[in-house]
């Protein structure tokens, strides 16, 4: 979702840790001064972080976006029941499938980098606003409405928001019978549109072909994206970072601080609780290094041999954070004014876990040397 | 969508550029700035990030007092927001004509574009009253290449590549690629004597830096001797402020035809997006009936949100460097001394007082640019002047945090409009003052090649 009211909160919180981290502070610093440093850090020992790489990108990864691809094909399928036979039956169904397909987006916004930033997939996906003049504008035309003009169209006018407005209607309460023709028509250009991105997706991380994540496997000097193992495992904390950053001070903020529910991304669906959690799940997969029962080794790994009792907090505070989500009195777009307390609890406990992971979890990848 | 890094690890890395200077016998805020070495990699001073990942371009300064960072993430949502047609509840206004719906859509994790590269389009002479390009009747000044539901875009450029084989002074073949533009689906003709300049969206980090360099280090950087003997010899661009009604020296852009961020920022959101504010307040397209859309919204965005997003930009932190002492790297950063590119790609600069944002102000930059405009040669002339910018001439741009590209946005196309594919190809294309830096590396060894590429890849 585009807009964001953010406040940091981050001066506040770093003063309680300075004095734990001054030290190895000072270390770092004057390393800069000296002798073959990269990032400003000075690595002591050679973990050997490849394993953790190949599974984020194979096992979580590959396999969120392979869950995507799928399932976006089949949100195409029930839309194109849907178009057929009209009925309260095969909208809910469409419905369904819709949020079965938001489950794995949501759950690979921990790592929106590479191909589906690269390529302008994110935009195509899962742009926010829904450009809702212009969408008019078009079913009130004469045009045809299939893959060359969605094509055209900018991606205010396609991707999840786009089916979302059409499926639920503003009030997410549409009834068969407000569906046009031209809508049902809309809808199919646009489900197969998204189908079709989200293959793309999964094809760019496809282990089988010229994947990205080759790069994230085996960082070196002649890789073009990732010197070392320290940025790659880097881009996975920013990842994970970014996401629980854009949950707390954008998605729930925006909202909750404007109390203002147009501001609000999956407000059609009233999905947004699901959305949240779902985007903490990605955090839990990429830490853990699992995905959909295959358990690999995951940052927490990594973590656990530095710093036991962070690898226990981390994990503690991931579920702490799906739990408070989870815990908003549903749905989202009411919880704002009539259980403000509730959606602000949910927003610390994910800003628990963001600090978390970039204050506490960042300074251990620095032990990484190679 | 296209969401970025909001939060940056500030006072952590804050912590680290003051210990660097310190351990560094850094002087103090009030003492005149002294350089802390090549081996620092501090790029963009107290405003330098650590971070090599696909989120370099886009970390707030370290340096930002509380109040800033807060102002900085504002700011963020404000670059980041895609705007839509109006009438609509939320960001509102886009179009008619527009080339893209978000400042972040063409600076994609705010870096270089690849294929959101726009043009500019002007009459021949220049306009009597700010010196710049003339608007091109039917046109304006820029070609929107995109338009709301209903509306035509006045044009689609396509692209066609001439490849061009050539061999290195050793035998060693490389290639280039020329590019031609084909105007499609025009909406009315397009005069011959128009003029047209591709512009590829540049890296948007590190601008506050540049904006807090004084206009006399720009002119003391104009007025030096050329004492290799190549002929480089820089200028500033003046051009026009809109809202002093005056011109003023240029900052800003491929062409230095922007004083300063606040009208870069606010000239983006009315030409790229269809966006007005009060800056500028008609739509580009006023003057062309088939785009009115009747609608009295303008100014559709506030002054408050154009100076929030020029704030993002003015407060964005510059990539470290790295491998600062590998051999190679250092052999290449001789290299690039030795051929002559550090008399425009400016290795040192000290900025002065920022008008508004004092973090920026003071700083020792490495940025590899004088901001200056050089005459280019005639592979890279465009035909087209802006304000005092003769065709061939352009802006050197700042090397800082390229070694990056890649990381960030998957690809390494150089030179405003992409044509180059890769540092050397950058540099083949370099004519004109750079003729002679030039010549001296189409004369280098493979080596030697490897390790100018290496250099630039730490930068």
């Amino acid at each position: 979702m585009e807009i964001v009211r953010k406040r940091s909160r981050f001066i506040d919180g770093a003063r309680s840790v300075l004095g734990t981290v001054v030290l190895g502070l000072f270390a770092v610093g004057f390393a800069g001064c000296s002798d073959d440093d990269d990032d400003g850090i000075d690595p002591p020992v050679g973990y050997d972080a490849e394993p953790i790489l190949r599974q984020a990108a194979h096992g979580v990864i590959f396999a969120t976006y392979e869950d995507l691809r799928f399932a976006a094909a089949d949100l195409n399928g029930a839309i194109a029941v849907l178009r057929v036979g009209p009925s309260e039956t095969t909208l809910a169904a469409a419905r369904s499938a819709w949020r079965a397909a938001r489950v794995p987006w949501e759950q690979s916004e921990g790592f929106l980098f590479g191909p589906v930033s690269d390529e302008g997939l994110d935009p195509a996906i899962d742009s926010w606003p829904v450009n809702e003049t212009d969408l008019n504008a078009v079913l009130a035309s004469g045009e045809e409405l299939d893959q060359e003009l969605i094509d055209g169209l900018g991606d205010e006018l396609k991707g999840f928001h786009t089916l979302e407005y059409l499926l639920f209607g503003l009030d997410s309460q549409k009834p068969i019978s407000a569906f046009t023709a031209r809508e049902f028509e809309y809808l199919g250009a646009c489900a197969a549109d998204l189908s079709n991105k989200t293959e793309r997706l999964a094809e760019s991380w496809d282990p089988k072909g010229e994947n990205f994540g080759r790069f994230l496997i085996a960082p070196g000097d002649d890789n073009p994206r990732y010197a070392s193992q320290a940025s790659a495992m880097q881009e996975l904390l920013e990842g994970m970072v970014t996401i629980a950053d854009e949950v707390a001070n954008g998605k729930i903020d925006g909202p909750l601080s404007e109390q203002d529910v147009t501001l609000e991304e999956s407000r059609f669906s009233r999905n947004s609780i699901a959305d949240f959690q779902d985007n903490i799940r990605s955090i839990q997969n990429l830490f853990l290094g699992r995905y959909d029962g295959n358990d690999g080794p995951g940052f927490d790994e990594f973590v656990r041999a530095n710093d036991p009792g962070l690898e226990a907090r981390v994990k503690t505070e991931i579920q702490a954070a799906i739990d408070a989500i989870g815990a908003i009195p549903a749905p989202f777009t009411t919880a704002i004014f009539e259980a403000p307390q509730a959606v602000a609890a949910a927003q610390i406990a994910v800003r628990t876990l963001q600090d978390t992971i970039d204050r506490d979890v960042r300074p251990v990848l620095a032990d990484l040397s190679r | 969508m296209s969401r970025r890094r909001r939060r940056a690890h500030a006072a952590f890395y804050a912590l680290i550029v003051g210990l660097l200077a310190i351990g560094c016998g850094h002087d103090g805020p009030t003492d005149p700035p002294s350089d802390p070495g090549p081996t620092v990699p501090l790029a963009g001073g107290a405003a330098t990030v650590f971070n090599a990942t696909s989120s370099a371009y886009t970390l707030p300064a370290p340096n930002l007092a509380a109040g800033s960072l807060d102002r900085h993430f504002a700011g963020d949502a404000a670059f980041e927001a895609a705007y839509v047609t109006a009438p609509a509840v939320v960001q509102s206004g886009l179009g008619p004509a527009f080339n893209e719906t978000s400042c972040a859509g063409c600076h994609v994790r705010n870096g270089r574009g690849r294929e959101s590269m726009l043009f500019r389009i002007s009459a021949p002479g220049r306009d009597a009253v700010s010196g710049g390009p003339m608007p091109l009747p039917g046109f304006g000044g820029q070609l929107q290449q995109r338009a709301v539901f209903g509306a035509a875009p006045e044009a689609r450029i396509e692209v066609d590549w001439l490849y061009i084989d050539r061999l290195y002074d050793d035998g060693s073949p490389y290639s280039m690629r020329w590019p031609t533009y084909r105007a499609q689906g025009i909406t009315r003709p397009i005069p011959s004597s128009r003029l047209l300049s591709p512009r590829v969206g540049p890296p948007v980090f590190g601008l506050g830096l540049i904006e807090a360099i004084s206009e006399e280090t720009l002119l003391e950087l104009a007025a030096r001797p050329d004492t290799s003997g190549d002929g480089v010899s820089g200028r500033v661009n003046y051009v026009w402020d809109v809202e002093r009604q005056e011109r003023v020296i240029g900052r800003f852009g491929w062409k230095a035809s922007e004083p300063d961020l606040v009208q870069q920022s606010a000239h983006a959101f009315q030409e790229d997006m269809g966006v007005t504010s009060p800056i500028f307040p008609r739509e580009s397209t006023a003057d062309q009936p088939e785009y009115d859309d009747s609608l009295p919204d303008d100014p559709e965005i506030s002054r408050e949100t154009v100076e929030l997003a020029a704030f993002y930009l003015q407060t964005l932190g510059v990539p470290a460097r790295r491998k600062v002492d590998d051999p190679q790297v250092r052999a290449g950063e001789q290299l690039f001394a030795q051929a002559g590119c550090v008399a425009c790609h400016v290795a040192r600069i000290v900025t002065g007082a920022h008008p508004t944002v004092s973090e920026m102000s003071h700083q020792v930059i490495h940025p590899y640019s004088d901001f200056l405009l050089h005459d280019m040669g005639a592979a890279l002339d465009d035909g087209r002047n802006d304000f005092d910018a003769n065709p061939s001439e352009w802006r050197t741009p700042p090397l800082w945090g390229v070694g990056l590209l890649e990381t960030v946005n998957g690809h390494v196309e150089l030179m405003h409009d992409g044509r180059a594919r890769g540092f050397l190809e950058a540099i083949v294309w370099h004519g004109g003052e750079a003729e002679a830096a030039k010549q001296r590396v189409l004369g280098m060894s493979q080596s030697e090649r490897l390790a100018l590429v290496a250099f630039l890849r730490s930068l």
